[in-house]
């Protein structure tokens, strides 16, 4: 497709099981190529989930749903088929041995066609503790090639770089970030990262109270800066950084495949450079410091 | 005739040698920056004050100019208790003004168009061959004298010459407060247009050990690959100095691409000092800044210090907590979220791939 309709949907824990219901009006008018809904919304199907009190009872909800992923893919399928819309679901958490992965997926009518786990536990999600993925593996769609970003990796330039190489176009990102809001709390996250890769981005923010604490932030669809209105990066916003709302926009691939060739920024990738420096310089060792060490 | 052109050439060059000679450059500087002495310093591991100024490109056919130009400059940074002075990319391109009749030729549209209308089929990086030898005397000269005499560091912008393996870099230089050239670091990372040039990118990285703190010397457009700030942090850099010249009209997104989302990425201070003016058909803009990771700076948004203006001169100058940084540092843990096994997998072998194509 060279041009897809894409929606994002902000709102809370219940978003997507609501969703199953409430979009079917605005799917009918909008007739979305793509959905994609925040973090943890897929944990909405839990009964109970909307209740928590706090995290550490999400947790013990999710260790005790054994069918949690099926029921997610149920409604997401069952969405699909009814919009004709390739489906993000916001995000669950499954148990894993001692821990938990942080998952999303890739839904159309057929079934889950991909899915993807968190690969970087943030400050917060090591109080799981989440047990990190070692694959990322962009998901050929009816729509173009989606990567999937999770939790905390949308701060980690690595995961997005991956992606992109391996041909990545869109990167959907279901994100839940803690209140209050900062917009320049947000910027290191998918808007500089859409920048660095010349993909596009969708993202799908958690808002409202919910586990104990409050959710916030700006939904949007991001491109690179040239090719968006008045040159910011955004194709288009939540108004607010609290209220339910989904927002729908275009991605042009014309547009997206002419910024690329003008300004070809994977062409100067410094790889000889990369070759000798990466991966050994994170594991340190070279006795000059680093993050944390001076 | 032909012999006629190498008599001029040849003319040419001895003349060049002879007006790039170091004795009248030092007396510039020394007479640009008066009676000042340099102070005795005893650099603080826990802070350092730093100035980034932005300067107008603009041709300079006598180089004595030129260091004076550079002398009030670092001269106005000391005097607002700069001890790490930086200077933008292309720092010496002003002096592409020795060559003679260059100035005609400010309006042809861009610098290949001007090339083409001395009916000259050279490459850009040519030019900087032939003139290298004197950019490089006036360069080395000028700024080695200005540390020297305002007992500063200075990291000198970059600037482009020919280097021993007979390629054409942009690179960064960094002098002590003695006048010795202590670093450098040539640019990654280059821009399309510098391709087109005939400039070739460094294939090597590193950081340099000063007194007060580590220092990392990418240029420009290596701030537009996270990998560039990535290694040097971890190599150890807590403040990375990195110059630019931006051709293209200023606007707020486009200018916050580069170095600012870096350093939230790799936690470090941002020094980025711009090159501004209307220069050959390019017109080069931008707001030197001095920015940090969020939680480092007053407002929350990372930035400690800018100048006004994005076409004019300025400068920013701002008091570095180093302290803080390695602080901030050890409580971001930010390594704690490596992902090792990883990075394993897709590095290098990522970058190999088909451009955005294929999967490992």
């Amino acid at each position: 497709m060279n041009v897809v309709k894409v929606m994002a949907v902000q709102g809370g824990v219940e978003s997507f099981v609501q969703s199953s219901f409430a979009l079917d009006r605005d799917a009918e008018s909008v007739h979305p190529d793509l959905i994609v809904f925040p973090a943890f919304a897929g944990l909405g199907v839990v009964e109970g989930s909307e209740t928590a009190s706090s995290f550490a009872d999400v947790l013990a909800l999710a260790r005790q749903a054994d069918r949690l992923a099926e029921w997610v893919v149920e409604r997401a399928v069952a969405l699909a088929t009814r919009t004709g819309a390739v489906v993000v679901p916001g995000s669950v958490i499954l148990p894993a041995g001692d821990g938990f992965v942080h998952r999303t997926y890739v839904v159309t009518a057929d079934g889950v066609i991909g899915s993807q786990d968190q690969t970087h536990a943030g400050p917060f999600e090591r109080t799981w503790p989440l047990k990190p993925a070692t694959t990322l593996a962009p998901v050929p769609t009816p729509v173009g090639v989606i990567g999937l970003v999770v939790g905390w990796d949308v701060f980690v330039p690595e995961v997005w770089r991956i992606l992109a190489l391996q041909g990545a176009d869109i990167i959907c990102v279901p994100n839940a970030t803690a209140a209050p809001y900062s917009q320049w709390q947000a910027l290191p996250g998918a808007w500089a990262q859409v920048q660095q890769n010349q993909v596009y981005a969708v993202e799908a923010c958690l808002v409202g109270r919910w586990a104990g604490q409050a959710w916030a932030g700006v939904s949007a669809l991001h491109g690179p800066v040239e090719i968006t209105p008045g040159d910011t990066g955004y194709l288009s916003q939540a108004r607010s950084c609290d209220q339910p709302e989904a927002i729908t926009g275009m991605f042009d691939f014309t547009a997206l495949r002419s910024i690329r060739t003008a300004y070809p920024i994977f062409s100067f990738l410094n790889r000889p450079l990369y070759r000798a420096m990466m991966p050994g310089i994170y594991r340190g060792g070279d006795g000059r410091g680093g993050h944390g060490r001076t | 005739m032909a012999g006629m052109e190498e008599l001029k050439q040849t003319l040419f060059f001895y003349y060049l040698q002879w007006a790039t000679r170091p004795g009248p450059i030092q007396r510039a500087v020394a007479g640009a920056l008066g009676g000042v002495k340099p102070k005795g310093r005893t650099y603080d591991r826990r802070q350092v004050r730093v100035a980034a100024v932005q300067m107008e490109l603009s041709l300079i056919s006598d180089p004595a100019e030129y260091a004076r130009k550079v002398a009030a400059l670092a001269g106005q940074a000391a005097s607002e208790g700069a001890e790490l002075v930086c200077f933008p990319e292309d720092a010496a391109t002003h002096l592409v003004g020795m060559l003679p009749g260059i100035e005609k030729l400010a309006g042809a549209g861009s610098v290949e168009a001007a090339l083409g209308e001395m009916g000259m089929d050279v490459k850009v990086a040519d030019i900087f061959r032939f003139l290298g030898p004197a950019m490089r005397r006036t360069y080395l000269a000028t700024f080695a004298k200005v540390a020297s005499t305002l007992g500063v560091y200075i990291a000198g912008g970059s600037v482009v010459l020919p280097e021993e393996d007979g390629q054409v870099r942009n690179r960064q230089y960094l002098f002590a407060p003695d006048g010795r050239l202590v670093s450098s670091q040539a640019k990654m990372h280059l821009l399309p247009m510098e391709a087109v040039w005939g400039l070739s990118p460094g294939n090597e990285i590193g950081i340099y050990e000063a007194p007060f703190g580590r220092l990392g010397l990418p240029v420009c457009m290596d701030a537009t690959y996270f990998e560039t700030y990535r290694i040097l942090t971890l190599l150890g850099a807590e403040i990375i100095i990195n110059p630019s010249a931006d051709p293209d009209e200023y606007n707020f997104w486009r200018k916050l691409r580069g170095i600012w989302p870096r350093v939230q990425e790799s936690p470090a201070y941002g020094v980025n000092p711009c090159m501004v003016g209307d220069f050959m058909g390019m017109k080069l803009t931008g707001k030197s800044a001095i920015v940090a990771p969020l939680a480092l700076s007053p407002h929350g948004d990372g930035i400690l210090a800018q100048v006004e203006s994005y076409d004019r001169e300025g400068m920013a100058v701002a008091t570095l907590d180093l302290a803080a940084l390695r602080d901030y540092r050890r409580q971001a843990q930010i390594e704690a979220s490596f992902n090792l096994d990883l990075y394993q997998r897709y590095f290098p072998a990522v970058y190999d791939l088909p451009e955005r194509g294929g999967t490992l």
